[in-house]
């Protein structure tokens, strides 16, 4: 692995109360060891055995084991690309959709829903797909063979297998599948037990879950992922879909044995980065940050909301060096162009240029300053609440986690109270409000609202505007209170506090804490230790997107693991 | 409802967002649901139905004249309880997070996953698990989430499905065409000659790829498993839910199924106009909020209402939950609403803003005893049309199943007072208003007790101690 050194060290954050995750009360870091990863992986080939326990992988780094099911994302791209054959619209609608919650990814494996409509769906799809594609496409392309040909069904379940599975089956697996295809030819034709293979590969746990070894070891160690693992975490993140055969190979590893070999990690990462597979990840990545993936935009001109997304998007897209050159990601805070329809540049105070995406330079837009300021990244949030723009900035801009207020009826009051005394007054007048509430509001709220003071001349589309719809005048200074290790950042408008943000460490080093969160599916809150090295590696790769993306790839998010504490 | 018995092979017609209708061959031979023919015992049904926002104590105490009205016509059979403190079961944050976690699991949320996860299952889960815990025989669906919502700022504002081990189970549907396509997708106009070879060919296909499937995920719920506890709990959920609905997936060789009620046209249930805006994936909040003109909604509510209540009557559902508005309400309305001699501009009086902020957060009591009613008027539909339906025992689909009625807040969010319910049970509660103090878990617990059926509160939550209520049962 290139540049992931280990810190062995704790870090301690300023904590006031409001915030989750670990609180503390100093900062504290120091370099440690590069760790050794050659793992012995497994030896068996068939999963059951992970690698070395490392001595010095960061503390927090490596979350407790949660089984995570292919979204309706990564379930679709894994059929189209292993399979071939692309979900018709009323199969795409039959699996019920994954949508994150609050701030959450559309990877979070916590927020995952699951019931019986999912079981249906699964197995409707299967057999839809697979006989769509015919038993002998099916034995041609995995197992290079007809139907009748000896050794035919057991190369294609094999190879099948292999692809669906994302390792190689174990013998009792393909035991399994033979008995399956022998069962169903006792009574059926030859092909159905072709088909039968498939579908029930489709459906099995080791297709629909990403199953990982996690009983091995002692309870709560941490393990080097073996050469499989590591190749369906790196798919799964880098591609929304499962391993293609050069992934399986690097997974087997020089031996055969499952066992990767981590020099060839850097490789790997940056043949999937160039793969065009790698647009949909950064699409989605993006579109969750933003919350454009999900946002409805119902503030928003129905004509126009499918246009605040995908402009926003394409300027993302632009950003990341989809067709030019990558920018350095301080351009969501100082870039110099937005990509908008007409429709949304109106919004951005713009002169149109024409109904399609066009690419306009920041001083013809009005009072904007990097992809922040883009009317669809304001109109996803459909609020001009200093509380809710002020949550969603805090949590995602500045990685500053709010705990929920208390349940406690005083509290409750207060709040109904506050919320009643300030439903007449412009959302800063409303937060000064608030702000003068000891000890109730204040403690938490002038931590999250203060981003917000910069956007209340923005309105819910966008749109800026020094006046609201009353005529009261609207402003946009204030003051973000320092965190950690960030400090004050005082500003008189959007642009001073863009660049603010665009010159602080802490801002690089939540884009790697973000990206890890969508990666991993679980939050990188407690990974202070590994997130500092992230930002190194991010800022040594020159902070663009790709280099975020292979900041986290290699991290020890991705290339660790811990057995499960209650395991049984 | 009764219609003529019908042998009807089911086909499932799988409908897309919009008008699209394909088949897949596999589901042709979905199986259909067993209905309770004369002679046969009445099926256990649990529904669990929500309101967000809660009711004041006064308000409830209103009986009939205040926002309750809408549950007048099923007085006779609702115990009604207006002294239920959630505070006990509220977690840390809003009682819309919190308590709304709470309502139909009586347990409060884990604190380490308040923004995904619930304590526990909800009940109608319980019940499923504990009656049918080979899974549930012959059912379209073995349970179906319906309701009016918007916002996706935490899983517990728009979810009352949770599985055994407390993660979401099911968004509620909002499309009146999608809860269709979910529960009648499945027929077609019966057919005389009975399974053709390639149907009976085809039946052996599925039955052998799920046997497999199932053996798969049973492996891996062994002790030779790789997974953890956590992850365990996940698969556990998904091998379930393959029980549920076995029969769905390989049904047996005789094609067909025995229905006594008519499956009505999809047509009929149509998303209303104006609906469409509802395919978003998530509203935000205050002016951001989706508008709805309150006679739409109702006209989609009343639909999902009939489709749930005739769908019970088919045994093609026994157990589901209904949402209205969510907690937290972030759904804005206009047009004016008439109702306890008095109306509301929905437009002018929330503005911008939603009920949650205009008249809630300002505490607008007038408007609020409208906004409730015109909540509690959208889950009495079902209530109406469960009425309606005449079951072979002679008494009503809502008198032979079992509502669970709840809220998550009772004061201007303050988890006291949360509203509940029980409705109907088969004459094992006695009807009428109930002041004693309790909790929810009280309410679900002595509800699940009196079908024989362990609520789990305690074992969930081992602080709980259940308080008797007086007079509920009917012994």
């Amino acid at each position: 692995m290139r540049g992931w050194g280990i810190i062995g060290a704790t870090v301690l954050l300023v904590g006031s109360g409001c915030y989750g995750g670990a609180e503390v009360d100093a900062v504290e870091t120091d370099e440690g060891a590069e760790t050794d990863s050659g793992g012995s992986g497994d030896e068996s080939g068939d999963g059951s055995s992970t690698g070395d326990a490392p001595e010095d992988v960061p503390d927090g780094s490596v979350p407790e084991p949660l089984v995570s099911r292919l979204n309706h994302t990564q379930y679709a791209n894994t059929i189209a690309d292993v399979l071939g054959e692309s979900l018709t619209e009323a199969e795409r609608d039959l699996i019920p959709r994954d949508i994150p919650v609050g701030s959450a990814y559309s990877t979070t494996v916590q927020g995952q829903f699951f019931s019986a409509q999912y079981v249906l769906a699964y197995a409707s799809v299967a057999r839809s797909v697979v006989g769509r594609i015919g038993s002998e496409a099916l034995l041609q392309e995995f197992g290079d063979c007809g139907l009748g040909e000896d050794g035919c069904l057991e190369t294609f379940v094999d190879a099948l297998g292999l692809r669906l599975h994302r390792r190689p089956l174990t013998n009792e697996q393909q035991e399994t599948y033979l008995g399956l295809a022998a069962a169903i030819e006792a009574e059926a034709e030859p092909q159905d037990a072709v088909l039968g293979v498939a579908e029930a590969m489709l459906q099995s746990p080791q297709f629909l879950y990403r199953v990982e070894e996690e009983t091995s070891g002692e309870p709560g160690a941490v393990y080097e992922v073996d050469g499989y693992e590591m190749a369906t975490r790196l798919s799964f993140f880098l591609w929304q879909s499962s391993p293609d055969p050069e992934l399986l190979t690097f997974a087997r590893g020089p031996s055969g044995d499952g066992v990767h070999d981590p020099d060839m990690l850097a490789a790997e990462v940056d043949r999937m980065i160039l793969d065009p597979k790698f647009a949909r990840s950064r699409r989605q990545f993006w579109g969750d940050y933003t919350f454009a993936s999900v946002a409805g935009f119902a503030a928003a001109d129905p004509a126009v909301r499918e246009e605040l997304r995908e402009s926003l998007l394409a300027t993302l897209d632009l950003v990341s060096g989809v067709d030019g050159p990558a920018q350095d990601l301080s351009a969501l805070y100082s870039g110099t162009e937005l990509v908008m329809t007409g429709a949304v540049a109106e919004l951005a105070g713009a002169q149109p240029k024409g109904d399609s995406l066009e690419v306009y330079s920041i001083d013809e837009a009005e009072q904007r300053q990097g992809v922040l300021t883009h009317p669809g990244f304001l109109a996803a949030l459909g609020t001009t609440s200093f509380v809710g723009r002020g949550l969603f900035m805090s949590e995602r801009l500045l990685c500053q986690h709010i705990l929920p207020p208390p349940s406690d009826p005083g509290t409750s009051d207060a709040i109904m109270d506050t919320a009643m005394q300030t439903e007449e007054l412009t959302p800063r007048g409303a937060s000064e409000f608030r702000f003068g509430l000891e000890p109730v509001c204040l403690s938490c709220h002038t931590q999250f609202e203060p981003i917000a003071y910069a956007f209340e001349r923005f309105d819910m589309e966008g749109r800026y505007t020094t006046v609201d719809e009353e005529g009261r005048d609207l402003f946009s200074d204030g003051s973000v209170p320092p965190y950690l290790e960030r400090p004050e950042i005082p500003f008189d408008d959007v642009q001073e506090l863009f660049d603010g943000l665009a010159t602080a460490d802490a801002t690089y080093r939540c884009m790697v804490e973000n990206m890890m969160e969508y990666a991993t599916g679980h939050s990188s809150r407690d990974a202070h230790d590994s997130v500092s090295e992230g930002q190194e590696f991010f800022e040594a790769e020159g902070r663009t997107f790709d280099g975020l993306v292979r900041s986290v790839a290699e991290s020890p998010q991705l290339t660790y693991k811990r057995t499960a504490q209650e395991a049984e | 409802m009764s219609g003529p018995k019908t042998l009807i092979p089911r086909r499932l017609l799988l409908r897309g967002a919009g008008s699209i209708a394909v088949g897949l061959p596999f589901l042709e031979e979905f199986m259909a649901p067993a209905r309770a023919s004369e002679g046969d015992e009445i099926p256990c049904r649990l529904f669990t139905m929500s309101f967000g926002l809660g009711i004041e104590e006064a308000m409830q105490l209103e009986q009939f004249g205040g926002p309750l009205q809408p549950l007048e016509p099923f007085a006779d059979q609702t115990a009604f309880f207006t002294n239920v403190d959630a505070g006990p079961l509220a977690a840390t944050g809003t009682p819309h997070f919190s308590s709304g976690a709470a309502t139909f699991t009586g347990v409060p949320q884990r604190p380490e996953s308040e923004d995904y996860h619930a304590g526990g299952p909800s009940m109608e889960q319980v019940m499923k698990r504990a009656l049918h815990p080979g899974g549930v025989p012959n059912v379209s669906l073995p349970e179906l989430s319906v309701g009016l919502w918007s916002r996706t700022g935490a899983v517990s504002q728009f979810t009352r499905q949770w599985n055994a081990d407390g993660s979401p189970g099911m968004r509620p549907e909002r499309r009146p065409s999608a809860v269709f396509s979910a529960l009648f997708g499945a027929f077609e106009p019966p057919s005389d000659e009975g399974p053709t070879p390639e149907q009976l060919r085809r039946n052996h296909v599925n039955r052998s790829v799920l046997d497999s499937v199932l053996g798969q995920y049973e492996s891996l719920m062994g002790p030779n498993s790789p997974l953890g506890s956590a992850s365990k709990a996940r698969v556990d959920n998904h091998l379930s839910a393959i029980r549920d609905v076995e029969q769905q997936l390989a049904p047996p060789d005789d094609g067909g199924i025995t229905l006594d009620c008519e499956i009505p046209g999809a047509r009929e249930y149509d998303d209303p106009a104006g609906y469409s805006f509802y395919d978003a994936a998530d509203g935000a909040t205050g002016a951001g909020a989706p508008l709805l003109n309150w006679e739409v909604a109702d006209a989609a509510m009343e639909r999902i209402g009939r489709l749930m209540a005739l769908a019970a009557s088919c045994d093609a559902l026994r157990f589901g939950s209904m949402l209205c508005i969510g907690a937290g309400g972030h759904v804005r309305f206009d047009g004016t609403y008439e109702a306890l001699g008095e109306s509301l501009d929905f437009a002018q009086t929330f503005g911008t803003g939603t009920p949650h902020d205009r008249i809630f957060h300002d505490y607008n009591a007038p408007a609020i005893r409208l906004y409730q009613h015109f909540s509690i008027r959208q889950l009495a539909h079902m209530l109406t049309a469960m009425q309606d339906i005449t079951e072979v025992n002679g008494s009503t689909l809502l008198e032979n199943s079992l509502i669970l009625m709840g809220t998550e807040y009772g004061e201007n969010h303050n988890a006291s007072h949360a509203f509940h319910a029980v409705i109907g049970g088969g004459g094992r509660f006695n009807a009428g208003w109930y002041d004693q103090a309790l909790i929810p878990s009280d309410v679900y617990h002595q509800a699940l007790d009196a079908y024989g059926v362990d609520s789990e509160i305690g074992e969930r939550w081992p602080e709980y101690s259940p308080t008797e209520i007086n007079g509920f049962r009917n012994v």
